[in-house]
C-alpha cells in the first residue's frame, strides 16, 4: 500500500463503521510502516496498516469492525490484512502507551499517531533487520547523538520487566553495536 | 490494487525483481503463511523460482529457496525438490542483517538451512507478529537447532490456532448481523437519494 491508498482505505473503514452504526467513533493508534510513510515519507510501501484499536476485543463493536475490515478487503480486492491489530497486544505489554495526535478523522474513524520516540521504542525493541532503516530515519529526525537519549526513551515508555528480558535486551544491544558501537554509525 | 492473489514465494520473489522492498512481498507472505492461507501453506512453497531473472537479485534468489528450505524443516513439511538447484548457493557468504553484532555471532545465530546456501541473516529473519510465546509476547527469535526449533514453533502454532478459531467464530457469529447492518444502511442512503 501507498500513501494514498492507507488514507482511502481508512476512509472507507470510517465510512463503513458509520454503516454498521458505531455509536461513537473507534480510535486508532498507528504504527508501523504505515506511520513511517504517512509521518516521514521516508518509505513508499506497506503491506499493511499496524494499528492499536482501542475497543475491548469481546464488545459488539469490535465484531463490527473487524466485519467493517472484510467488507472493505472484499469490496476493494485487497489483502485481509491490510489492517492488522495483532501487535495491539503487544504493545500493551510492552507499557506506557501514548495518546497520540488526531491524524485522520472520517466517518466513525479515529485515527491518532504517537509521538516518534515511541515508534523508535517500538522498533528497537524489534530489531530486525528490515527495522534498521527505519531506526535510522527516526534516530536522524529525532536528533539522536548519544545513547544516553535512548536509554532515556526506553525508560520512559517499556516496562521492566520487557528491558529485563534476556531477548529484548538483546535487541537493544543490538541496535546500540549498529548505531553507537562498532557498527555502521549514524 | 487488484485481485488478490496467493503470496506464494515465487510471486515473492518476481516482485523483489520488479523492484519492490523485498520485506513487503516478503511480509505478505508471512501474512498468508501464518493467517490467511495457513491451511494451504504447501502452495506458498511449491512453485519454483523462474527460471531466469536479472544477475543483480540473485542473493534474493538464494535468500528465498533458503527460506523455501527453513519453512520446510521448521513447520515439518517436504521440501520441493527446486530449492536444491546449485544456483540458489551463493559463490561468497552473504551477511544481509545491517544490525548484526559481528560476523561471528552471525554465523552463530543462523540456521543451517540458511548457511547451506552461504547465507548469514541471523536468527530473527522470520520473527513475525503472529507466533507467541506463553506470555503472550511476539517471539523474539527462531532457535538454530531444529528441534528446539520445531518445539517452540509447534507450541507457538497451537497457541496462534486457538486464537484465530476463535477469532473466526465470533466474526463468522456476527456476519449476518453486520451484513443486515450495512444493507440497511445503504437502502436508507439510496432513499435519501
Amino acid at each position: 500500500m501507498r500513501e494514498q491508498e492507507i488514507i482511502h482505505y481508512l476512509k472507507l473503514l470510517g465510512e463503513e463503521l458509520e454503516e454498521l452504526q458505531l455509536q461513537s467513533p473507534v480510535r486508532l493508534l498507528m504504527i508501523g510502516g504505515a506511520y513511517m510513510i504517512t509521518q516521514f515519507g521516508s518509505r513508499v510501501f506497506t503491506e499493511d496498516i499496524d494499528v492499536l484499536v482501542y475497543l475491548d476485543r469481546n464488545t459488539e463493536e469490535y465484531r463490527r469492525f473487524k466485519n467493517a475490515l472484510r467488507f472493505i478487503a472484499s469490496d476493494v480486492q485487497e489483502s485481509q490484512k491490510w489492517l492488522s491489530d495483532t501487535m495491539g497486544d503487544f504493545m500493551q505489554e510492552v507499557g506506557k502507551i501514548p495518546r497520540g495526535q488526531l491524524w485522520l478523522q472520517h466517518g466513525m474513524l479515529e485515527v491518532y499517531v504517537p509521538e516518534p520516540q515511541y515508534v523508535l521504542v517500538l522498533k528497537i525493541l524489534s530489531a530486525r533487520a528490515k527495522d534498521a532503516d527505519d531506526i535510522q530515519t527516526l534516530f536522524r529526525h529525532l536528533k539522536t547523538r548519544k545513547w544516553k537519549q535512548v536509554e532515556n526513551l526506553l525508560k520512559k515508555y517499556v516496562s521492566r520487566d520487557i528491558l529485563e528480558d534476556e531477548e529484548f535486551a538483546g535487541n537493544i544491544q543490538r541496535v546500540f553495536d549498529a548505531f553507537f558501537g562498532s557498527g555502521p554509525g549514524l | 490494487m487488484g485481485l488478490y492473489s496467493l503470496q506464494t514465494m515465487k510471486l515473492s520473489f518476481e516482485q523483489i525483481c520488479e523492484g519492490q522492498d523485498p520485506w513487503i512481498p516478503l511480509g505478505k507472505f508471512m501474512h498468508d503463511w501464518y493467517e490467511l492461507q495457513r491451511d494451504c501453506r504447501e502452495k506458498l512453497l511449491a512453485d519454483p523460482l523462474p527460471a531466469t531473472y536479472p544477475q543483480e537479485f540473485q542473493q534474493w534468489a538464494a535468500f528465498c529457496a533458503a527460506s523455501v528450505r527453513w519453512f520446510c524443516s521448521t513447520y515439518e513439511m517436504q521440501c520441493p525438490s527446486w530449492v536444491d538447484n546449485p544456483e540458489y548457493v551463493l559463490p561468497e557468504p552473504w551477511c544481509m542483517d545491517k544490525l548484526s553484532l559481528s560476523w561471528e555471532s552471525e554465523q552463530k545465530t543462523t540456521a543451517p538451512e540458511f548457511i547451506q546456501h552461504n547465507i548469514y541473516c541471523g536468527n530473527r529473519v522470520y520473527t513475525n507478529k503472529y507466533e507467541r510465546d506463553e506470555r503472550g509476547l511476539p517471539l523474539r527469535s527462531h532457535p538454530v537447532d531444529l528441534q528446539e526449533r520445531r518445539a517452540v514453533v509447534r507450541r507457538a502454532g497451537e497457541r496462534l490456532a486457538r486464537y484465530w478459531a476463535e477469532e473466526d467464530r465470533l466474526l463468522q457469529e456476527y456476519l449476518p448481523t453486520a451484513l443486515a447492518l450495512r444493507a440497511a444502511a445503504r437502502e436508507r442512503k439510496l432513499a435519501m437519494q
